[in-house]
């Protein structure tokens, strides 16, 4: 008869946190000659199966192409590389304690998880381990105000999302002489909003309600569907374009609100992330005729490398590999797989996998790759590669800026009077 | 009569007159027999052993029995005005995140040390407690759970606007990097000792409170409020105490959470699922007992882990589906049942099954 | 003047859709007393259920509703008898519990089948307007509120005139006593609960058809809206959910135009705790359920 069953449930208890602790045999990392590359990534949660799977997909179509090619070449002989990934249900502080958890495994070549917030919280994480942190789509230039000296960035930074498309804007006819900017209440889409702002007055555009008014009445809350204030915000106020700081979940609200409030800009509607993401489209239909996006890759540029070819041959192997359209690609994938073959030649000069050697290399980094070129600044952004802007005609994302890189010319104004 | 001889306590009834607070200690010494101090002497051991087990296993080991640790402290401390007061607070992870934004601001804004931080950490906590308990309080049932997930929702809106302040929904930074931090990061054998530290006391506080008249007087007002105030128990003080001892421990561990993480934002440090674990470790473990939350909150946070590092993109479909089925074989909760089965030798799953079906 | 006028009506049509959110959520915690935290996710399913018919079949989501609400119907009648039943003698831990996870499954499974895209059904009519000198009144969001009144008074037909709306309201009132009288319990709370779960998927569709969801961040915000509005309008009634969704999209709405957009959700927070320490029984709501609050 046991006379105090709390006692034993509790010695159980510790006796399972004893095992818990003992039991987790640390795997150090691949041993011989392969190499690891670590990344979290969103498989479940607000990014899962959409942003997240892209950049997945683009790590993994890297990895996979790397190797085909007989993986990385230093010291005389080839390296395979291995793409270890974990999901981090989109939450950017499982982001930081898989990066955390990673470099007890002794992985310290990591590639970002997707988004400036998970890439804010993974960023010091790295920094206080020594790791090596490349980034594929975190573009908030709040990250490289701390100072961190491990995280370089592929990608063009969030002061050039909103700024390309005015001057894309400024370069069609009839150039729009009002806009009014709707900013999410993030670190992304405000900073964004920021450099916008002062461009659009650069180019003489007067910015409706009024030029900080995507601080406040036009400001929404990140990842809402209902962005009503907003617009009545700047209903009366006529804007020629209306600009949508954000990401997928705002862009689509705005515009689908937009016709039921009867604000409807002059010319059209211009965002930042959501036009250029497939799901875009199949999320509008036929609303998203006409929407302008930047974007940070077209496959018009005239970049090729010699793992990648040139960017068209990127886009034809990307998408049949993983059953995307050819007009209707993600351009996160191409950052992600940008991000990884950075890392790749940063370890063929440095001829180590060794993160000081790495991160020195990248520091020093300048390469042409069929995504542009890759040098980072003293903070680690790369400020080198310019944005670019499509339109969606007939469901399909066509380049129109800048102007060498459009074959097909943008309709405009993209609303019918 | 010297006032410390063996019949201390009986003289002092006998003669009509409270006891000294020496005579208070002296009687409780005196009573302490192995058998009702075990259990203090074997916590001690226990944290004795893991705080020597802390040079053996290696920091990712450390980092996810830190996690461990502050969940057992926040079961604690929902256990203490869900499952011993009766008030199933839906909420508690505003002071989870008003500790946590509390330290960040003022060791980022104001460069004050983490140790000055933390203790304002708690007495915001406590503050907090105090202002919205005595409205809310008030409530019963859902609706005070429903009231104070309303409160929670609330705080992290409002600190999602102050962007001057705290950085809004741009996030807020702990600087720790060169002259800039105000206190060295503890790195995780530091989180690890904190946390283990703060599980502990979260554990002895919850343990004494238990057997403690007040103890007593919550449980009184649990089983029935209106016959506890009309024995005399002040059943608002009761309850505002109550919570406001578990803000305190929720601020506190909100605290060291903010310092660990070093970045984060409203949604991070205000997240609706903090309160959700919290309130299925100790239901899930067995409500009104200190081992229940402990092993719910052990069991739990393991249990997720596991999932998540291993089943990719199914970890919280399996996750909600096991929640489902705790929920009905084990309805009061997984350690109460074991100790039922202990007692009385039946193990019938199915009869727990009918216990509460229409 | 224009933005506050426009902010009004939109405000009300909003309140409409709100309404037709809480009105089942708001009946099974009158009547049952258990708190549906998978109410969020029933009206997810509904929309893509909706999409998928309008996706496959061209359907348009009104001649879809009938559709919708018959396979909601049937679900919630299951989910209930199978599931919910389970546990509904117990403390309100473990019906919120038993809710939580199972709204955690039904979304991960739609997450899987679906991805967390964004999605919206297309209609020609939805986003089109008429307008009233300067303020456009959506046809979508319009027709919702329609349905919403249409609804409302159904479901209070229904409780007042019918046999099963007063075995119903009996159930609620004293379930031992109704037993007594020889009303089936078990069939009654799976018949309500069958019934909020298809005004669920029926809301469902009509978002589907004026805004837009996903998985992942829409039933959080739609059970949370149910929260609100119940507790508002008062447990259980009808009218009161009509009143507390209009009431809340009118606060909404206009709160969104004095301060800016990213308050509203604290002004949702601060209208809730308002009245729960006034008037707990809500706007309209009667003490009776009101009382009947501890476990």
């Amino acid at each position: 008869m046991i006379r105090r069953p709390g006692a034993l449930i509790a010695v159980g208890i510790v006796l399972a946190l004893g095992a818990a602790a003992c039991g987790t045999s640390s795997n150090t990392s691949t041993s011989g000659s392969g190499i690891t590359f670590a990344a979290p990534v969103s498989q479940t949660g607000a990014f899962g199966q959409a942003e997240g799977l892209y950049t997945l997909q683009g790590y993994k179509f890297c990895v996979q192409t790397l190797n085909a090619k007989g993986g990385i070449q230093y010291g005389g002989s080839s390296h395979q590389v291995t793409l270890v990934t974990q999901d981090d249900q989109s939450v950017s502080a499982t982001s930081a304690q898989i990066v955390d958890q990673y470099n007890d495994k002794s992985y310290k070549l990591i590639l970002s998880p997707y988004g400036s917030g998970a890439t804010t919280a993974v960023a010091p994480v790295a920094e206080r381990n020594g790791q090596v942190l490349v980034d594929s789509n975190g573009a908030d230039t709040a990250i490289f105000t701390h100072g961190y000296k491990n995280t370089f960035a592929v990608l063009s930074p969030s002061s050039t999302y909103v700024t390309t498309i005015i001057d894309t804007l400024a370069g069609l006819n009839p150039a729009p002489k009002t806009v009014a900017i709707i900013a999410a209440n993030d670190g992304f889409s405000q900073h964004s909003a920021d450099t916008g702002v002062k461009e659009a007055q650069a180019k003489g555009m007067t910015v409706v309600p009024s030029a900080t008014a995507y601080t406040s009445s036009t400001k929404v809350a990140a990842n809402v569907t209902d962005v009503s204030s907003a617009l009545i915000a700047i209903k009366g106020t006529n804007p020629d374009v209306i600009i949508i700081s954000a990401h997928l979940n705002e862009a689509v609200a705005a515009i689908k609100q937009a016709s039921e409030l009867g604000v409807k800009p002059k010319y059209g509607f211009a965002a930042t992330v959501a036009p250029p993401t497939p799901a875009f489209i199949s999320a509008l239909g036929t609303k998203s005729e006409g929407v302008i996006g930047s974007t940070q890759w077209v496959p018009e540029i005239s970049a090729s490398d010699s793992i990648f070819g040139s960017a068209k041959q990127f886009l034809t192997n990307f998408t049949n590999t993983f059953g995307w359209s050819a007009t209707q690609y993600p351009y996160q994938a191409a950052d992600a797989a940008a991000a990884c073959e950075a890392l790749a030649l940063a370890i063929q000069k440095a001829g180590s996998a060794d993160p000081a050697a790495v991160r020195t290399a990248l520091a020093g980094l300048s390469a042409d790759t069929f995504y542009g070129h890759i040098q980072f600044d003293s903070t680690g952004m790369n400020t080198t590669k310019p944005m670019y802007a499509i339109q969606i005609q007939k469901s399909a994302f066509v380049t129109i800026y800048p102007s060498n890189l459009a074959s097909t010319p943008a309709i405009w104004p993209a609303i019918a009077a | 009569m010297s006032v410390s001889s063996p019949a201390g306590a009986l003289a002092a009834i006998l003669q009509g007159r409270k006891r000294t607070g020496r005579e208070i200690v002296v009687d409780w010494a005196r009573s302490r027999t192995l058998a009702n101090s075990w259990p203090a002497l074997a916590g001690l051991a226990v944290v004795a052993l893991l705080l020597g087990l802390q040079q053996l296993i290696e920091p990712g080991t450390m980092r996810l029995l830190s996690a461990v640790f502050m969940f057992v402290a926040l079961a604690q401390a929902w256990n203490i005005i869900g499952g011993y007061t009766g008030y199933a607070s839906f909420g508690q992870v505003v002071f989870f995140g008003l500790g946590a934004y509390v330290t960040a601001v003022l060791m980022n804004n104001y460069h004050v040390s983490f140790w000055v931080a933390m203790p304002a950490a708690i007495f915001g906590g406590v503050l907090f407690a105090v202002l919205i308990g005595v409205p809310l309080l008030r409530l019963r049932g859902h609706y005070f759970a429903i009231a104070t997930l309303g409160a929670a929702e609330g705080a992290r809106e409002v600190i999602n606007n102050m962007t001057p302040i705290t950085g809004g929904g741009l996030g807020i930074t702990i600087p720790t990097f060169g002259d800039q931090a105000p206190t060295a990061y503890f790195g995780k054998p530091g989180f690890y000792v904190a946390f283990l530290i703060l599980a502990a006391a979260s554990i002895a506080i919850s343990a004494v409170l238990a057997r403690s008249r007040f103890g007593y007087a919550m449980v009184a007002v649990h089983e029935d409020e209106a016959a506890a105030s009309s024995v005399g128990i002040n059943t608002t003080i009761v309850k505002v105490i109550a919570f406001g001892v578990s803000g305190a421990i929720v601020a506190c561990a909100g605290a060291f959470y903010a310092f660990q993480q070093i970045e984060f934002y409203p949604t991070d440090v205000f997240d609706p699922s903090f309160t959700v674990l919290m309130v299925i470790m100790v239901v899930i473990g067995g409500s009104g007992s200190i081992v229940g939350p402990l092993a719910g909150a052990v069991g739990l946070e393991l249990l997720s882990q596991f999932l998540r590092v291993n089943l990719g993109i199914y970890n919280q479909l399996i996750f909600g589906a096991i929640i489902v089925v705790v929920v009905i074989f084990f309805p009061q909760g997984v350690v109460n049942f074991f100790r039922d089965v202990l007692t009385t030798r039946r193990f019938s799953l199915l009869e727990n099954v009918r216990r509460y079906r229409l | 003047m224009t933005q506050f006028a426009q902010a009004a009506a939109y405000g009300v049509v909003q309140g409409g859709l709100l309404a037709l959110v809480a009105v089942g959520f708001s009946l099974v915690w009158g009547i049952m007393n258990v708190i549906n935290l998978s109410h969020g996710a029933f009206a997810v399913m509904g929309a893509y259920i909706a999409w998928l018919l309008n996706q496959h079949f061209g359907l348009d989501p009104f001649l879809a509703i009938p559709i919708v609400a018959v396979a909601m119907f049937a679900f919630g009648y299951v989910v209930q008898r199978g599931l919910i039943n389970l546990v509904v003698n117990a403390p309100i831990f473990l019906t919120l519990l038993l809710t939580f996870g199972l709204s955690l499954v039904i979304l991960n499974i739609l997450q899987l089948l679906f991805t967390a895209d964004d999605r919206t059904i297309d209609t020609s009519y939805a986003s089109q307007s008429f307008v009233i000198g300067t303020v456009n009144v959506p046809y979508g969001r319009l027709g919702a509120f329609f349905l919403a009144i249409v609804i409302t008074f159904a479901l209070a037909a229904l409780m007042t005139r019918t046999r099963l709306g007063h075995a119903i309201g009996a159930t609620g009132m004293d379930r031992g006593a109704a037993r007594l009288m020889g009303i089936r319990a078990r069939h009654i709370y799976a018949v309500t609960f069958g019934i909020a779960t298809a005004l669920a998927g029926v809301a469902g569709t009509m978002i589907a058809t004026v805004g837009s969801f996903n998985p992942t961040t829409t039933p959080g915000q739609l059970t949370l809206d149910a929260f609100v509005i119940s507790v508002l309008g008062g447990l259980g009634n009808m009218y009161g959910a009509l009143v507390g969704g209009l009431l809340l999209g009118i606060a909404e709405s206009i709160g969104g135009l004095l301060l800016t957009g990213t308050w509203v959700n604290a002004i949702a927070m601060a209208v809730l705790i308002v009245t729960l320490i006034i008037r707990p029984s809500g706007l309209i709501g009667k003490a009776q359920y009101g009382g009947r609050v501890e476990v």
